[in-house]
């Protein structure tokens, strides 16, 4: 691991959640503990059910642990309110959903320079296109996502969150509903900004060839992580 | 699929939806909806009653039946088989005498049953403090006016004699239901028992006699019997109730009747637009339940039954608990009312708690159901594909669907039907309005081209959720119109009755003095430390041309030509009382020409005669005659109760008639000695006392005007209901986006702006169109229904626009505040499970 040397972007110490549900206390993840460095990319993976959403989600201070804390660039996120996380995340983190979650009254383009508006850019619909267009969707930037087909809304949701080329990028299952050479396309797409811009990726898949290109692969199995070497 | 099984999966669907907590919104909309309708209606059903009932104690009655003659028994036993009490009421002049004098009086015989409402009034000495009377006079007593007591020169407890017996002066009558009419021109009136009445021997074939068959009971059964009995009423006998009897009584009861009756219609308004929001939210969540159904096999009809027969449980059991709360909610209200006024209030009837019902009902499957129904368009292919086939946002039908139910409810609600049309018309209107303006403005904003964070956001929100926009530019409207209206006109009837009958009104009238007795009379006043009141002549003419033709060929209506048919009272004087407008014509100053004789109409004489400005009339006067020339139209405030006059002429041209002077003044009960001692000095002159009766009408408006500020504040209740539910039913997009939005990395500061720029310009654009369009509103119904004048106050503008912005922004932060506070990844999980 070449990278060790240099302080972790993304430090995950003694992290637990757990919820109570209608069927009793669910222990969804427990006592996880992992660094990730700048430049790298990470796959987890695991069975459905297993929290690795939950867990990405955590990364990202889009939900509160029970325990433990997440650092990002030795800050730690849950010592800030919501409103601090935000800040963070505005200024470091793209995050792709499992479900997308695209601002339906938007259009493609709308939503891709929503974060570039958010942060002021005043370049925010060239940038936007861009990226657009990288993700192949050049043709359908005047679309609003229900006109979109699954994975297209998957390419915006991908373009939202990597227009404002954020440090960290989270992603959910970036290549779920794509067909197989789209899929490459996307993971090209990412891999490239890795290398590019010295993103580091952060990717839950299902996919083991997506898990192969990456650096090194977490493995989630009823709320406990291991580690795959190399 | 057949029936049954519909109805058993609406229960289950109808039980999961309960569990997941989906149906919340909208349960409590209607809960609180239906509560507000029931507790107003209940509220204004009952005071209605009760106010009716209390003016009914005026007139003694519920009602009358007046005659010229004895009336035969029948109706005295179909109103008992009718379950009405009946008191019965003879009246004939006759003189009353004493050793030292004898005046004329109307004698009024009564039974043990009299009055049937209402109190009769007694002192036992003259122009003392009365108080009320426990029963009727015994036989071998009479009760007197203080007039009859002074014209006869005796005290209470001496000898009078009536016809052919001597009764005892038990006691002072100082009011008695009925007594009403002219006060000016009818005799004193002594009160005798009914077994005195053959023994006086005044009554034989010939005289002159009227009969009134005193009625009371319950509503249904009053209406009932009059339904029965009008076909074969006699001729010479006729109906009366309050509202012939007592006029200033009402106007008031009137007004007061359509204030609370558009209280009540607007109650059903705000309720139905309430709901209209709820289901709106209930239709598009449940848009998707409908289309998965539909793509596993379900037929069109059987969804249908589905989510009719959920609607239908939903709304009932909703409004059921609704009208429970309504009605234990007015009995709250009651209590602070009757507390408050200590009436006794008349029964409830149903027809509130089935409007409430049909309201929560009606509304509810209205904007419900039509969205669901319109999904048989769908093709079951694309059900799934939101874009096609546009299932995802309620169709226009839906809510013509609705409207058109709800405008059905308030018509069918409202007792006046005029007011209903207006009210229903004017919120069309208001809709139609309400929805253009939305537009134009969303236009406007998308022309800007607007781009970026923070408030611009916001503007650019409302423009992508255009039909959400205007569809709760709606409802934040007719919200705020409502209570707009509901506010200019409850605030107009206050200041109205409140300057109608000030605390000094007069309360004291004093007639017959003689023109040699006005300056001793002055004097009089400022010996006592009283401000001596102004005296008006008085010449009694009874008008006999009108351009040339008599009087009597030129009126068809038996009742006008009664009215000229007796002396009308003729004033004159230099200036206009403050209390008398002029609407057509001059006044005296304005007119150069001294030589003409003139007078002013009291408008209501002049419809009834036809009389136009520049009309020559001719009066006599004993026998003499004079010709005037209508040179003005007057308005008078009867409500004022000061002295007034039909006629009033020019001075100058009538001073050689036999003249007497009058007036109207306000003495306090601790002065009522200064009475006696008056009449005393003045033998000649008569005292009337109207201090009872303007207590009673002043009581009156007193209970009216509370009761309107109360069922103003519980519409203002349902109100608040409307903005909760026109906020929750964007609430989920809303919480939705923001969470995006914090997702992304947006500030507090950021999503604060988007909001209440969003909900302040929402507010904004509703205050402004409302506020506008009710004052147009409150003039209509202020003129055309309360026939109150009305002038438009800009501040109401103001009042609309920040009741808007501020009622709308602080309501929408506060719906939303929860993505402030809550991570992401909860409010998603909440929302979209
Ligand atoms: N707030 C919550 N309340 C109750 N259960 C939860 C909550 N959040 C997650 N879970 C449960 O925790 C488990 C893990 O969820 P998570 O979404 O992390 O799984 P996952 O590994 O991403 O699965 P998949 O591969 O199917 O996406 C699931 O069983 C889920 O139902
Ligand atoms: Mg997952």
């Amino acid at each position: 691991m070449s990278n060790n040397t240099r302080d972790p972007i993304l430090s995950v110490e003694s992290l637990s959640k757990r919820v109570t549900s209608p069927d009793g206390e669910l222990q969804l993840l427990q006592d996880i503990n992992f660094n990730i460095y700048p430049a790298q990319s990470v796959a987890i993976i695991g069975a459905s059910g297993a929290g690795k959403s939950t867990l990405l989600g955590l990364l990202a201070g889009l939900d509160t642990p029970t325990s433990g804390k997440v650092l990002l660039d030795g800050q730690d996120i849950f010592g800030e309110d919501e409103d601090g996380r935000a800040r963070i995340r505005g200024a470091n983190i793209g995050f792709v959903f499992q479900s997308f979650q695209l601002l339906p009254s938007l259009t493609a383009l709308e939503n891709v320079m929503m974060p570039l508006e958010l942060m002021g850019s005043s370049e925010a619909e060239s940038k936007a296109q861009e990226v657009l267009e990288r993700v192949g969707l050049a043709q359908r930037i005047h679309h609003y996502p229900r006109q979109l087909s699954g994975g297209e809304q998957q390419r915006v949701a991908i373009a939202r969150a990597f227009a404002p080329r954020p440090k960290l990028l989270l992603a959910d299952e970036p290549t779920g509903n794509l067909d197989v050479r789209t899929g490459e396309q996307i993971i090209d797409l990412l891999f490239s900004l890795n290398k590019e811009q010295n993103t580091t990726l952060v990717l839950v898949t299902h996919d083991m060839k997506l898990a192969q290109r990456c650096e090194r692969r977490l493995t989630i199995d009823v709320g406990q992580l291991s580690e795959a070497s190399a | 699929m057949n029936p049954v099984s519909s109805f058993r999966t609406a229960l289950r669907f109808l039980k999961r939806d309960w569990k997941s907590g989906e149906l919340n919104a909208l349960t409590l909309a209607v809960i609180i909806a239906v509560g507000a309708v029931t507790a107003v209606s209940f509220f204004t059903n009952r005071l209605e009653n009760a106010l009716a009932q209390q003016a009914n104690e005026l007139l003694g009655a519920d009602l009358v039946i007046q005659s010229d003659h004895v009336l035969g028994v029948r109706y005295t036993e179909k109103a008992k088989d009718h379950g009405l009490q009946v008191s019965r009421l003879q009246r004939f002049p006759s003189m009353v005498q004493s050793a030292s004098g004898n005046q004329l009086a109307t004698v009024r015989v009564i039974d043990d049953n009299y009055p049937l409402r209402g109190t009769v009034y007694v002192s036992s000495d003259l122009f003392a403090p009365d108080s009320a009377a426990e029963g009727v006079p015994q036989p071998g007593r009479i009760w007197m006016e203080p007039r009859v007591f002074t014209a006869l020169g005796i005290a209470p407890g001496e000898q009078v004699l009536l016809g052919e017996i001597s009764l005892v002066a038990e006691k002072v009558l100082a009011s008695l239901p009925g007594r009403g009419g002219d006060l000016f021109g009818v005799a004193p009136v002594v009160l005798v028992n009914e077994k005195d009445l053959n023994a006086t021997g005044l009554i034989g074939p010939g005289s002159r006699i009227q009969v009134s068959l005193l009625l009371a009971g319950k509503d249904s059964d009053l209406q009932n019997y009059k339904s029965e009995v009008s076909p074969s009423l006699e001729a010479g006998a006729s109906f009366q109730d309050i509202r012939e009897a007592r006029p200033e009584i009402r106007v008031a009861l009137e007004r007061a009747g359509m204030f609370l009756g558009l209280a009540a219609l607007t109650s059903v308004i705000l309720a139905g637009v309430a709901v209209a929001m709820a289901a709106r939210r209930f239709a598009i969540r449940h848009l998707d339940h409908a289309a998965i159904m539909r793509c596993l096999g379900a037929t069109q009809s059987f969804i249908t039954r589905v989510f009719g027969f959920q609607l239908l449980f939903l709304g009932l059991a909703a409004s059921l608990v609704g009208s429970a709360l309504g009605f234990a909610a007015h009995f709250l209200l009651l209590e602070i009312v009757t507390g408050l006024l200590g009436v006794v209030l008349p029964a409830a009837d149903y027809k509130p708690l089935l409007a409430a019902i049909l309201t929560g009902s009606i509304t509810l499957i209205g904007f419900a159901l039509p969205p669901i129904l319109h999904l048989k368009r769908v093709p079951a292919l694309r059900v799934l594909r939101r874009d096609i086939g546009n299932i995802s946002t309620p169709g226009r039908l839906a809510y013509l669907f609705g409207v058109a139910a709800l405008s059905g409810l308030v018509l069918w609600q409202a007792d006046d039907i005029k007011l209903g049309v207006y009210v229903v018309l004017g919120f069309l209107i208001a809709i139609a309005l309400l929805a253009l303006c939305a537009w134009c403005l969303l236009a406007l904003i998308r022309k800007l081209r607007l781009r970026g964070g923070g408030w611009r956001f916001g503007l650019l929100h409302l423009v992508r959720h255009g039909r959400a926009t205007m569809i709760q530019t709606v409802a934040f409207g007719l919200g705020i119109m409502s209570l707009l209206l509901l506010a200019v006109i409850r605030g107009d009837l206050l200041d109205e009755w409140q300057g109608s009958l000030p605390a000094d009104a007069p309360n004291r009238f004093i007639v017959n003095v003689q023109p040699n007795q006005v300056a001793p009379m002055q004097e009089f006043f400022t010996q006592a430390n009283v401000k001596p009141p102004e005296l008006f002549p008085i010449v009694r003419a009874r008008m006999v041309e009108i351009n040339g033709v008599p009087v009597e060929k030129q009126l068809d209506d038996e009742q006008v030509r009664r009215q000229v048919d007796r002396p009308l009272n003729v004033s004159w004087v230099e200036t206009l009382m403050s209390d008398n407008q002029i609407l057509e014509g001059k006044w005296w100053d304005e007119i150069e020409d001294p030589s003409m004789n003139l007078v002013s109409i009291e408008e209501g004489v002049a419809k009834n005669l036809k009389l136009k400005l520049g009309d020559m009339l001719k009066f006599n006067v004993a026998g003499e005659h004079f010709e005037v020339k209508v040179a003005s139209i007057r308005k008078v405030d009867w409500d004022s109760f000061r002295a007034n006059f039909f006629v009033l002429a020019r001075p100058g041209f009538l001073n050689e008639y036999p003249t007497t002077y009058m007036t109207g003044f306000y003495l306090g009960t601790e002065n009522y000695k200064l009475l006696g001692d008056l009449v005393k000095q003045f033998p000649s002159i008569t005292v009337l006392d109207v201090a009872a009766i303007m207590g009673h009408v002043r009581d009156i408006i007193h209970r009216v005007s509370s009761a309107v500020e109360y069922v103003f504040l519980f519409t203002l209740a349902a109100g608040l209901v409307v903005l909760y539910a026109g906020i929750q039913s964007t609430q989920d997009e809303r919480l939705l986006e923001n969470a995006i939005v914090r997702t992304l990395g947006g500030q507090r500061n950021q999503i604060l702006q988007t909001l209440l720029s969003e909900f302040v310009l929402l507010g904004l654009m509703a205050g402004l169109i409302a506020s506008v369009f009710s004052g147009v509103l409150a003039y209509v119904v202020s003129e055309k229904v309360l026939r109150m004048s009305y002038t438009i106050d800009p501040a109401l503008v103001i009042w609309g626009i920040s009741m808007g912005a501020l009622g709308v922004g602080l309501a929408g932060l506060w719906g939303t505040r929860s993505v402030l506070s809550q991570p992401p990844l909860s409010v998603f999980r909440r929302i979209s499970a």
